[in-house]
């Protein structure tokens, strides 16, 4: 798939300069900008507003009548990974999503048919703490490695309530406040081992001989945590799960960045607010499981209005396909106004992984991730056109549209030349 | 394929009476391609007791020896299967067993196992891999994560103890898809990379904490005994390299990534059979990282659905992957041949066949099931080209070994004679 | 009596009013006209008595004044497990399948909870009436059909014995995992599997030739003890009165199965038709209708166009073929509007969607007379909103179901009232 891909694309990739003109530029972080342009330079946002022109040897795209909205990020997927879940153990801190990127996933492209650029590539939920996480931008076409959000911070799966307790015992928890007491017993040990580090340290700077300690992947991890390099995200359903562990987060002292799900965060929202942790959650599933039986779709509204910094996540690569749709429905059930909604799918989300110096709105200086609609995003209606990373078109319907061609007649002389099977006069593309 | 039929008959009617057979051969008028150096059109080889004693367009042959002509012939360095699992254990696979909490109980390692010390192959599977060409099998244990060293052997007969050329030239690692007789951790993909990486860095520890305790110990606690790391550090201070497993493009791709970390030692990816997208060629010669291909070529499951049509990436696989080797040549990554579940030698030199016939050089094969594989495990003092003091492993051939159907003529191994029937 | 829309809402009316006039509303009738400006709808007793301008409230009837307001059809979930399943991950919450392969006696609209939260999860989004259902096996029992309010589960039934689920059998070929081993139930080559589908397909006509047999006993007269219930409830389906709700997804299945109901003499629905864009001709010649799987789902294959799923009802109607939209669920019965909407940039022309979830399924279940749009005659399900109701935001401020005014409240309403009054 690959090298077809590129052979379609690279032709018309990254020209030195790309103008947007006549567009309706949904900035999400300055109001809406109507017959607008944008001008995209090395990858990044070069200028945007109505008097905007090309430089010599821009490439032009006219978007009279549609829109442009920040590439689309998305605080929680699983999508691009080989391995979701290291279930064997209670913590899995040692075992990172980076070491199982998939950068051939389909998935990949067909989020960017969906506007998105950004996901947050999470571990599963099967422990009480799970794997590292990392950030990637969808660069479809280009290596595990080009894949990564460089600069972005990296994070760690946390996960309460029900998923965590499903293990097999004696490794895993079998309440919830067993599965505090495992992150408790975890973080304690993080201690330790910082401070054996440091006592070794110590001794070389004295000149005194020491034993190195072992460098353990598991507590490293957690190291990075309490001093904050590292971004806890934090897999949660019900309230008294999520007060428990900020009040353990607080008696210990880190952060947690993200509740994930947090489908009833809505009933601790102060206390999450106090916390200063983020909330990632779903716009209306529910009652897929008993810690589910609660979840409202006005959750994501409530926890707004309650200054939370809020985002709607996908946790599926079929969801994370229309979550301009998603954020949408928090108009509907919480009143959210439309801004405010665009927000939780693009401007806070990136507040969240603390990647917004770099995206989630359309401002100069920022990445050019971006992707125009054929009419106004939160609309059924509308579809993505093309969508753009670091400035290089990697979603483009009329290219899509080729490239399914090329798929089925390479597809064919493949079919001949490995099984002699002769072409099929039915297998035209669809449309 | 027998040894001289005359001392089969010999040995039939003489029984315990055998004798030894000769002890020096000389094959004149052959063509002796000695792969690290030019070919000689038309010369000599003389062997003696098992090893090269000469070899050129006009050297003597000793009164000793025992003449065989060898016009039309080639003489080629007998071949070497970069990584067997002839007689070695296969993996169980059975899950259950010991409960793994996290690295700290070593699961599946084993890297102290020698394959040289479990093989048991029959002597008619010797004898079928030595008819097909190979002399010399890189033995490679199969059961775990760390399953142990790989071991230099030659296809003679005898005891095993006799067929061991080196008996530890690489740490094998494999990445099973499902735990091995034992349960916990690691219990995926994810675990597994970290549990390779763990113990990496674990021996590195090892390593500094007992150069520091040995200096002196008084005054430190010791550094607790552990069974796993000994062989690593070993590895670690003689250079040799770990067998990593790496066959997509993307598998290269991690492969290089962990190869990359300051605790890793020097790795060999084995599998490579998507070597042909350039990035993971390149990949590899950026990182200086050698590769075992497996010539068990992708191929399309018996009987499968006819309207469950495979996606383009799966076909253009199919396709695509002989063209591998030709690949690494292109770019300079050292590689030799192995052939994952190959039953005989037959199916590892069809599937070389294959490579040339995606583009691989006649010259570059040759290498790569000679002398490449030789110098990958550090033997190639002794093994995968001719030259006078190298272990005298042979084959000859009157055809182009890379032609359908190509038999050899005769093979010798540590010396001794063995003919086609 | 007037009353303001926002009680509506709020849940506080009354479900006693009988006889209700609907004024001044947009009436997006769906039975062929544009819609009709400033129109009045009279509901009595259940039915619709009255759609037109200057409609008069007859004495007594509640007025609910819609200036502003578009009134619809209520929408139709064409399948799902409402009432039937109320927490996925709990077994004992979930009456959606039996034990045996062979079912047909079972009715899914016995086990209708009137209690499920999911029900008025459901009516808040605009949803009025549903298919619900039992799967699993190979004919899994009858489906049912019901509005999503009622006191009892008979209250809320339409139609008590509906559709007949079957699974129609697939040929699978698998490949085995490490630790997997080859066992009849999973084949590994072409030839086995196609053996196991055989093997399967003639378990069914077996079922149905037994059915034929026993209505010719039973034609002679059958002793008590002869009664065989599961042959007993194949008899409607046989005599074509009821049709087959047949799931399967491959076009090789879908045509076998087509195949396979024309000559058996059976009506069948097509349930799920992920591929059935590829059989869409054979569809359209033979009047096979579709309940189509969720349209928000991912393309079969990795080598399918983006869009393969969000385009085939495009393809279909263009083809000449009825389908009617479904969510296959309790929880997200309420996104059966944006199943819809999914296909509209994608080609489905956007009154095909809104009848899609409206008027054909009605049609296809052979309630065309009873519902699915505003005529008179037809039972009151109706929904009144403040817009176009595919697009999310729009809200439905007023819901119909058997000429009641039924309320939008609902669990998660309450939660969310509670919680925003936290102080």
């Amino acid at each position: 798939m690959r090298p077809l891909v590129l052979a379609l694309l690279t032709a018309a990739l990254a020209p030195a300069a790309t103008l947007i003109q006549n567009a309706t530029l949904v900035t999400v972080s300055h109001g809406t900008l109507e017959k607008a342009s944008l001008l995209i330079e090395g990858g990044k946002i070069a200028a945007l507003g109505p008097d905007v022109t090309a430089p010599a040897g821009a490439t032009v795209i006219d978007a009279s009548d549609h829109y442009v909205l920040p590439g689309i990020v998305d605080c929680h997927s699983h999508l691009a990974a080989d391995s979701i879940n290291e279930s064997s153990v209670a913590v899995s801190s040692m075992v990172s999503m980076e070491d199982v990127l998939n950068p051939e996933d389909i998935s990949i492209y067909r989020a960017l048919a969906g506007g998105v650029t950004t996901a947050n590539i999470l571990h599963g939920s099967a422990n009480p703490i799970g794997g590292r996480c990392t950030v990637i931008k969808m660069r479809w076409g280009r290596d595990a490695e080009r894949l990564l959000f460089q600069g972005a911070k990296p994070g760690i799966k946390f996960a309460l309530g029900e998923n965590p307790k499903r293990g097999s015992k004696p490794v895993h928890p079998g309440s919830r406040q067993g599965v505090n007491d495992v992150i408790r017993e975890a973080f304690l040990r993080a201690k330790a081992y910082q401070a054996a580090w440091k006592d070794y340290d110590a001794a070389r700077q004295a000149g005194r001989r020491a034993l190195p300690p072992r460098r353990d992947l598991q507590l490293e991890a957690l190291a990075e945590v309490l001093e904050g390099k590292r971004l806890v995200h934090a897999h949660c359903y019900r309230a008294d799960e999520i007060l428990a562990l900020i009040r353990l987060a607080d008696e210990i002292g880190f952060k947690i960045r993200t509740l994930q799900h947090v489908l009833e965060g809505y009933k601790v929202a102060d206390e999450i607010a106090a916390h200063g942790a983020g909330a990632s959650t779903f716009s209306d599933w529910w009652g897929y499981k008993v810690e589910a039986y609660d979840a409202i779709p006005y959750n994501a509204a409530l926890m707004t209005r309650r200054g939370i910094l809020v985002s709607i996540n996908s946790d599926s690569d079929e969801e994370i396909r229309h979550l301009n749709q998603e954020a949408a429905k928090t108009i509907k059930w919480g009143g959210l106004s439309e801004d405010e909604a665009l927000a939780l799918v693009t401007l806070n989300p990136a507040k969240q992984l603390m990647i917004d110096d770099r995206v989630g709105s359309l401002d100069v200086g920022k990445d050019a991730d971006l992707a125009i609609w054929d009419g106004p995003p939160l609309s059924v209606y509308s579809k993505v056109l093309t969508t753009f990373v670091d400035g290089e078109i990697f979603f483009d319907r009329e290219l899509d549209r080729q490239r399914r061609i090329e798929l089925t007649l390479e597809k064919q002389k493949l079919l001949e030349e490995l099984e002699g099977k002769k072409p099929s006069a039915e297998k035209e593309p669809a449309r | 394929m027998r040894r001289l039929s005359f001392f089969l008959l010999l040995a039939a009617a003489l029984s315990a009476q055998q004798p030894d057979p000769p002890r020096v051969y000389a094959i004149e008028k052959a063509r002796i391609v000695p792969v690290d150096a030019p070919t000689i059109d038309v010369g000599v080889i003389v062997l003696r007791d098992g090893l090269i004693e000469a070899m050129g367009p006009s050297v003597a042959i000793p009164a000793d020896a025992w003449t065989i002509d060898g016009f039309g012939m080639t003489v080629y360095p007998g071949f070497i299967n970069a990584r067997s699992t002839l007689g070695s254990p296969p993996p169980r696979q059975a899950s259950g067993g010991p409960l793994s909490k996290g690295p700290e109980d070593r699961p599946a390692t084993t890297p102290w196992l020698r394959a040289a010390d479990v093989f048991e192959a029959s002597a008619e599977n010797i004898d079928k891999w030595r008819a097909g060409g190979f002399t010399s099998l890189v033995v490679t244990p199969q059961q775990g994560i760390f399953p142990g060293r790989l071991s230099v052997l030659n296809l003679g007969e005898g005891k095993r103890e006799a067929l061991v050329v080196e008996p530890e030239v690489a740490l094998a690692i494999r990445i099973p898809e499902a735990n091995e007789a034992y349960s916990g951790y690691p219990g995926a993909l994810l675990g597994r990379v970290a549990y390779v990486r763990q113990i990496f860095l674990d021996a590195r520890t090892q390593q500094q904490a007992l150069r520091v305790y040995r200096e002196d110990p008084a005054g430190l606690e010791r550094p607790p005994y552990d069974r796993a790391l000994e062989p690593l550090i070993e590895l670690l201070e003689a250079g040799k390299p770990a067998l990593y497993p790496a066959n997509t493009a993307i598998e290269i791709g991690r492969a290089a990534r962990l190869a990359a970390e300051e605790a890793s030692p020097k790795m060999i990816v084995y599998g490579a059979q998507q070597a042909y997208e350039e990035a993971a060629a390149e990949t590899l010669a950026q990182r200086k990282i050698a590769a075992l291909v497996d010539v068990s070529w992708p191929k399309a499951a018996n009987d499968p659905d006819p309207e469950a049509e495979p996606s383009l990436r799966t076909l253009e696989f199919r396709k695509r992957a002989p063209e591998s080797p030709a690949a690494l040549a292109r770019v300079g990554v050292p590689f030799a041949f192995y052939a994952e579940g190959a039953n005989s030698p037959d199916d590892l030199l069809d599937g070389v066949r294959k490579a040339v016939e995606a583009g691989l050089s006649a010259q570059d094969a040759l290498t790569a099931l000679t002398l490449t594989p030789a110098r990958l495990y550090g033997v190639d003092d002794r093994l995968g080209s001719l030259a006078a003091g190298k272990i005298a492993n042979l084959v000859v051939y009157k055809d182009d070994p890379f032609e359908k159907k190509a038999k050899p003529e005769m093979v010798f191994v540590d010396g001794r004679r063995y003919d086609a029937e | 009596m007037m009353r303001p829309i926002a009680l509506l809402v709020m849940g506080t009316l009354a479900a006693s009013a009988q006889t209700i006039l609907i004024r001044n509303a947009t009436v997006h009738t769906l039975a062929g006209e544009a819609p009709l400006e400033g129109a009045s709808v009279l509901i009595d007793n259940g039915k619709i008595t009255g759609v037109g301008r200057g409609l008069r409230a007859p004495k007594g009837a509640e007025i609910i004044e819609a200036k502003g307001k578009h009134l619809y059809p209520g929408m139709f979930d064409a399948f799902s497990v409402l009432g039937l399943a109320e927490i996925g991950a709990v077994d004992v919450t979930r009456d959606v399948s039996e034990k045996g392969d062979f079912n047909p006696q079972l009715e899914a609209v016995i086990g209708v909870n009137p209690e499920s939260e999911h029900l008025a999860v459901a009516r808040a989004n605009g949803i009025t009436h549903a298919v619900t259902a039992m799967t699993g096996g190979v004919m899994a029992g009858q489906a049912g059909v019901i509005h999503l309010d009622g006191w009892t589960w008979e209250e809320m039934a339409i139609e008590r014995g509906g559709p007949l689920f079957v699974e129609w059998p697939a040929i699978r070929v698998y490949s085995l995992s490490p630790g997997q081993s080859a066992d009849s139930k999973r084949p590994t080559t072409f030839k086995a599997a196609k053996e196991k589908y055989d093997k399967e397909v003639a378990e069914i006509v077996a079922w149905l030739d037994g059915a034929r047999q026993y209505a010719k006993a039973k034609q002679a007269g059958l002793k008590p003890g002869e009664v065989d219930r599961k042959l007993e409830a194949l008899l409607p389906y046989l005599a074509g009165e009821r049709p087959l709700l047949v799931h399967a997804d491959r076009e090789r299945e879908i045509r076998d199965a087509v195949a396979f109901t024309e000559e058996q003499g059976l009506k069948m629905i097509l349930l799920g038709g992920e591929d059935a864009a590829k059989a869409k001709d054979l569809l359209a010649e033979k009047s096979i209708p579709v309940i189509l799987g969720p349209t928000q789902s991912l393309p079969p294959r990795e080598d399918d166009a983006y869009d393969a799923v969000y385009a085939q009802p495009g393809e279909l109607a263009a083809a000449g073929v009825k389908f009617a939209f479904a969510t296959f669920t309790a929880s997200d019965s309420r996104t059966l509007p944006y199943e819809a909407a999914a296909a509209i940039p994608f080609g489905l022309p956007k009154d095909e969607a809104l009848k899609a979830i409206t008027r054909y399924p009605a049609e296809i279940l052979g309630l065309g007379d009873r519902l699915g749009t505003i005529e008179e005659g037809k039972i009151a399900n109706l929904i009144l909103t403040d817009g176009d109701p595919l697009e999310i935001t729009t809200q439905i401020e007023g819901l119909f179901i058997q000429g009641k005014a039924v309320s939008t409240d609902n669990k998660q309403r309450r939660l969310y009232e509670k919680y925003r009054a936290r102080p």
